[in-house]
């Protein structure tokens, strides 16, 4: 069955016809899966100044278990307390990037109505840039094509049906074999650098080189 | 669920949550919302420690927050307009110290528009940051300077679009330091902020495609050193992303291109590999050229093992998207490639039915469009599938999941339902197909699609009923398509606006509901 004018035919059939779909690149089929792309069609190159990097360090990672109150060195060895202390699945990624709230998409809505001047700046600022910033990491995309305000939250919506979709859907057993990310996105800089581990690695050759 | 009801102050959850080994599932589920929604915090938390910003939170009067952001900006401006008058003066720095002297103005600006929340470009351009940068990039300088210069531009053109395009005047210098005479720091610095050029728009990838930066990204995206590679093809894949063709094509005919896709595909680092992804997605879905080069190489068996084996999202996406842009465009990977008993179909087999099984939305549902293409191909194609973990899977889909993936899932399971039509005419059933579907009571899915909004799917939804009417045996199709409601789902578009959607349903109703109907019993 040929691909192009496969679908053509199937639609202007009373019959079901079997035929290959080609879609373009742009096609609003993508679109879901590109909301993550999108963020990195640019990218700031962060650095840390010696001063961040000693608070950094001095930094406590907390369990996240309500009542357990325990403190680790890392972000990594707190995952691994989850793991083996909570029994938190080995291939859950948490969340990393924070969304705002229902309340505070209200808010910036609202805010944007009555100063469409500086909203126009805010709106830049609105989902991901306000939010939380892996400033561990060294690259850290600026919002890029966001540019239809109301496809954002529209894909800001999305995020959230898909944050709460996946709580919801939740497996208790530890075997689960998917990895549950919280429509979390490695994206806004962890194309290019993943683990804070890895990315400190990173960093003190980066700053050897770049002085 | 999830956001409004997990906040520190809400005790709701607290007393609910215990470690003990006897968690039930719906504490446990509760626990990991809980823990979910602290590292959120956390991490606002941390942001704001190190980036002095104030957030629009909750508990936090944003009008207080105003103030100190437009303090904060209104020095960070006046820093960079001081810094730019320093370089600006720096330029004409002679002798001993003024190297380095030059490399510390621009390290200060490069810090200043990299590490606050609010790099303050617009000031720096206002000051004339480009044109300055522009004359720091010029060959010869030392590596220290070229690097931090470059640094710059590149988180100049991070920012908003005007912002980018002010990088118009040091584009040529930029693409010039790609090239072999700049050592590879720069060289790659300088890809970055392309890429970021590129990551703009239309316009201006079309301005880099004419001043020739195809040519070098494409050799730099050849090197051995990850970070290089992976720059570049990040670059690459924002120049080449289209709509036009026409950088897509250039790409692939690039001595050396097709095999360094082939070697990055096999290294170890996720973040490379899915780079080179998403130009392999780009490549695919534009360019003819490509496919055809593609299909015949090792790319589609070195995806198919990435997406049976890797558990990443971010890299699941470019690869199972390249893999469907291959499927739909060429037969050859039906005919070919993924012939039925060859390991490479039933990995990718595995890797869909993995997918489907995700909890990402996305992955099930471009992963259903790439079995519905799959599923188009031959008979022994559709059986392998029926016959999978992927069948009931979709079964369950057809009935639960959200509509677009619903869509994707009726595509797929009605083309396992009919055969290769030798010409445009009725297309013969697979009985033994539709049967077992039926008994699994897809017909009720089918009828949702015919009382959907969607044109497109109402008329899919039709087809199969169709296929159900004609083709089921002892003329059981229509009872059982009466027995879901079917004809009132048809009966909607009795005098429905749609012509097509009017004769296709009239037709059935007419035909298989007629003056017969019935009086058989």
């Amino acid at each position: 069955m040929e691909s192009s004018g496969g679908e053509e035919l199937g639609l202007g059939s009373r019959w079901w016809i079997a035929s290959r779909r080609r879609l373009m690149p742009d096609d609003p089929f993508f679109s879901a899966g590109n909301i993550e792309r999108e963020l990195l069609a640019k990218q700031v190159a962060l650095d840390l100044t010696e001063d961040e990097r000693y608070q950094l360090q001095k930094m406590e990672y907390e369990c996240l278990v309500e009542g357990c109150g325990v403190k680790l060195k890392s972000y990594k060895s707190r995952q691994q307390h989850l793991v083996d202390k909570h029994k938190f699945p080995t291939t859950f990624e948490f969340y990393k990037k924070a969304h705002p709230s229902k309340h505070q998409r209200q808010k910036h809505q609202r805010r944007q109505a009555s100063h469409p001047k500086e909203a126009a700046n805010d709106t830049d600022m609105d989902v991901d840039r306000k939010s939380s910033k892996q400033i561990y990491q060294k690259y850290r995309p600026k919002k890029a094509s966001l540019k239809e305000g109301k496809e954002a939250e529209m894909e800001v919506e999305e995020r959230m049906d898909d944050l709460v979709s996946a709580v919801s859907k939740l497996s208790t057993s530890d075997s689960s074999p998917s990895s549950i990310s919280f429509g979390h996105r490695h994206a806004r800089g962890f194309a290019f650098v993943p683990r804070s581990i890895h990315q400190n690695r990173k960093q003190t050759s980066q700053s050897e080189a770049k002085g | 669920m999830a956001d409004e009801d997990v906040s520190p102050q809400s005790s709701y959850h607290r007393d609910a949550i215990k470690t003990s080994v006897h968690n039930t599932s719906a504490q446990r589920r509760r626990q990991l919302a809980v823990a979910v929604g602290k590292e959120r915090r956390e991490a606002l938390i941390r942001t704001k420690r190190l980036c002095r910003e104030a957030h629009f939170d909750d508990n936090e009067a944003s009008l207080e927050g105003d103030m100190n952001i437009e303090e904060e900006r209104a020095v960070l401006n006046a820093q960079a307009s001081q810094i730019i008058e320093d370089l600006k003066s720096a330029t004409t720095y002679q002798g001993k110290g003024a190297a380095q002297k030059k490399v510390e103005a621009l390290r200060a600006l490069r810090r200043l528009l990299s590490k606050s929340e609010f790099p303050p470009v617009k000031a720096a351009l206002q000051a004339g940051a480009v044109p300055l940068l522009v004359q720091y990039l010029s060959f010869g300088s030392p590596d220290e300077q070229l690097l931090e210069a470059a640094w710059c531009l590149t988180n100049i053109a991070a920012g908003e679009p005007e912002e980018t395009k002010s990088l118009v005047p040091a584009l040529p210098l930029l693409v010039a330091h790609l090239g072999e005479k700049s050592s590879v720091p720069v060289a790659e610095q300088c890809a970055w902020a392309l890429g970021n050029v590129a990551g703009e728009g239309d316009e201006l990838r079309n301005i880099l495609l004419a001043q020739g930066a195809l040519l070098p990204l494409a050799r730099l995206m050849m090197s051995n050193k990850g970070s290089t590679a992976r720059t570049a093809s990040w670059a690459l894949s924002n120049l080449i992303k289209g709509p036009q063709p026409n950088a897509a094509t250039e790409l692939i005919r690039i001595k050396g291109v097709l095999d360094a896709i082939i070697q990055h595909l096999r290294n170890l680092d996720d973040e490379l590999v899915t780079e080179v992804a998403w130009v392999v997605v780009y490549l695919s879905a534009l360019s003819e050229a490509a496919v055809g080069l593609l299909v015949k190489s090792d790319v589609v068996h070195l995806l198919v093992g990435k997406l049976a084996a890797s558990e990443r999202l971010h890299l699941l996406i470019p690869v199972l998207r390249s893999l469907g842009n291959l499927v739909a465009a060429d037969s050859y990977m039906t005919d070919k490639v993924l012939v039925v008993g060859h390991n490479t179909t039933d990995q990718i087999l595995l890797g869909l039915i993995k997918c489907l099984k995700s909890e990402h939305r996305v992955l099930k549902k471009e992963a259903a469009w790439v079995l519905s293409n799959i599923a188009a191909g031959s008979v022994g194609h559709k059986e392998l599938i029926f016959s999978s973990e992927a069948t009931p899977l979709m079964i369950h889909l057809l009935s639960s999941a959200p509509f677009d993936i619903r869509k994707e899932v009726a595509y797929t399971l009605g083309n396992l339902c009919v055969a290769p039509a030798k010409n445009a005419e009725q297309p013969s059933v697979i009985v033994h197909h539709l049967v077992a579907l039926v008994n699994r009571e897809c017909i009720s899915g089918f009828i949702h699609l015919v009382r959907s909004a969607d044109i497109q799917s109402a008329k899919l939804g039709l087809q199969f009923l169709e296929l159900v009417m004609r083709g089921m045996p002892n003329r059981e199709g229509p009872k059982l398509v009466e027995r879901e409601d079917g004809i009132d789902a048809m009966e909607r578009f009795q005098f429905h606006e749609n012509e097509e959607m009017r004769t296709m349903a009239n037709g059935l109703v007419d035909k298989y509901f007629g003056e017969d109907y019935g009086l058989d019993e």
